[in-house]
């Protein structure tokens, strides 16, 4: 089968600044003192070309981390990593969209910095304002957005850009109702033709529908691999059901996109 | 289902289109194309020119007759200079969201602070026409050196670029001080004053004067600054009519891409870590 990624004992190390607790010190006054941790190590997996991959686990155990190794933002500080084909990366709710340009001006944007051509890009630009539905705003500048028009925009950049990997984390929840379900739909329309998508999310649950495939990671390494009725009952056996269900309903988040309607 | 795979765009081509994009966006963020914009592009170099103007004409008693156009013919591009390794400083920092979501050739980022403020450049060459006009000063055909005169200036600002680019993200706390050495870089070079007007004359009125061997060490290190012969070609091209002398662009040029190549190595080999480092 063709492989779309494919990671081999790949790792990411960072450098935190850390201070003192005690005002000035010595240390600080001779520069910031920085403390190396491995964000993901010894990651080896690969993704076939249509597969639907969710990425599971705790909060910081290097999910964002390895979605940005796929998307070729972080390259690997130790092990080897290839992707083939055009990867769309969907990661906060700001997406990469500049503040102070406007929706056009950002579309343009993305578009070249995504890998499309300048008139690729604008021949797209009205089908990707149409998607997102913020017609009125689109020559606003960014920083008047809510946190859903930033999202349905950055959505419908990433899913028009003609990608061949859509790397998702769980940011098109702040999006509302409407826009989730059309947002859903486009996306199983970009599976069906083929298309890879790698997800990461800390709720199982909304993942089970959606994925063929899970792979878990705990502490910055992978711990489990497989079929989600197999690993998604393993982990929630460890770290129990996601709390947001426990939570009274105004406190509650609302369901990623790829949730099923029914469970929202 | 199988789908054909993207043409992943890679090499020269993307890092044009990315350098294009990312320069309009600098441009549009920064509101430049509106008639403030504009009227900043125009009055913020003639508010220098003036200040300079005193100081050297009223406080310092030198300067010349067509002093105000000599002045000017520094001014501009040293602001030019100045401005794109100021933003340097900040521009991994400033564009941290890009970095962070995008993947993309980040050896492009520091040439976008040169092209962001090239519109500003050009709109303020176009105060030395009426300086000349006011001083008589035709232009002759030895105008057409200008353009050589502003490439050796974008490799001495592209070299300054990728070293500010790195410094900003690493050293923050010294952008102050590297303010500080650009005012520097402009005082002891030929930008207000000719070097041998300065040391054949005697101190101004008041003044203690250098003299001896401390003055000439001084105007060794005003002729070793690569920005005189830089300011000395313009002037030779305006003021002057003749084409510049052969060190005045061979001197900044050598020195911009000595500082460029060693800028740019370091630059990349930092690149790779940008993202996680903001």
């Amino acid at each position: 089968m063709e492989q779309a990624i494919r990671l081999r004992d790949v790792g990411i190390r960072f450098r935190v600044p850390r201070r003192g607790r005690r005002g000035l010190g010595i240390p600080r006054l001779l520069g910031r003192r920085r403390t190396k941790f491995w964000g993901i190590r010894h990651v080896t997996f690969d993704i076939a070309r249509g597969e639907v991959v969710g990425l599971i686990g705790p909060n910081g155990s290097g999910k964002s981390t390895l979605l940005r190794t796929v998307s070729a933002i972080y390259r690997p500080d130790e092990g080897e990593s290839e992707v083939s084909g055009r990867v769309a990366p969907l990661l906060t709710a700001g997406a990469g969209l500049s503040p102070g340009l406007t929706g056009w001006e950002n579309i343009e944007l993305s578009g070249v910095l995504l890998g499309l051509t300048r008139r690729r890009t604008n021949e797209l630009a009205q089908t990707i304002a149409e998607f997102a539905d913020i017609r009125d705003f689109m020559d606003a500048p960014i920083r008047v957005y809510s946190a859903g028009m930033k999202a349905r925009l950055g959505f419908a950049i990433a899913v028009h850009a003609d990608p061949d990997i859509l790397a998702l984390d769980e940011v098109i929840s702040v999006a509302d109702e409407e826009f989730r379900e059309r947002s859903a739909q486009r996306l199983r329309e970009f599976i069906d033709s083929g298309g890879t998508v790698v997800v990461a999310s800390h709720e199982v649950e909304s993942l089970t529908d959606l994925c063929r495939r899970f792979v878990r990671l705990e502490h910055g390494e992978v711990v489990d691999d497989g079929e989600p009725g197999e690993v998604g009952p393993r982990y929630l056996a460890e770290h129990g059901a996601t709390r947001d269900r426990d939570a009274p309903p105004a406190r509650r988040r609302r369901a990623p996109v790829w949730a099923p309607i029914e469970d929202r | 289902m199988s789908r054909p795979i993207a043409e992943v765009r890679s090499g020269a081509g993307r890092a044009r289109d990315v350098l294009g994009a990312l320069t309009r966006a600098a441009v549009r963020e920064e509101r430049d194309f509106t008639v403030t914009g504009f009227l900043k592009f125009v009055i913020e170099p003639l508010v220098f020119m003036v200040v300079y103007f005193i100081l050297v004409t009223v406080v310092l008693r030198r300067g010349g007759r067509d002093y105000l156009l000599f002045l000017l013919c520094a001014l501009l591009p040293f602001r030019y200079f100045s401005g794109v390794i100021s933003g340097s400083l900040n521009v991994i920092q400033g564009n941290s969201t890009i970095l962070v979501n995008r993947s993309f050739p980040r050896s492009v980022l520091p040439l976008t602070v040169l092209g962001s403020q090239a519109p500003a450049f050009l709109v303020s060459l176009l105060l030395l026409g009426p300086l000349m006009a006011y001083y008589g000063v035709a232009p002759t055909v030895q105008i057409v050196w200008l353009p050589l005169v502003v490439v050796v200036l974008a490799v001495l600002t592209a070299a300054g670029a990728y070293v500010g680019a790195v410094l900003g993200l690493y050293f923050p706390d010294l952008k102050t001080l590297v303010q500080n050495l650009l005012r520097a870089a402009f005082f002891l070079s030929t930008g207000l004053f000719r070097v041998r007007t300065v040391f054949a004359q005697g101190p101004p009125s008041g003044g203690s004067g250098r003299t001896g061997e401390g003055s000439e060490q001084l105007a060794n290190l005003i002729r070793a600054n690569p920005l005189s012969g830089l300011f000395d070609a313009v002037r030779a091209v305006i003021i002057n009519g003749r084409p510049p002398k052969a060190i005045d662009l061979l001197y900044p040029l050598a020195f911009g891409l000595v500082v460029l190549a060693v800028g740019a190595a370091v630059y990349r080999s930092r690149e790779s870590q940008f993202a996680k480092e903001v």
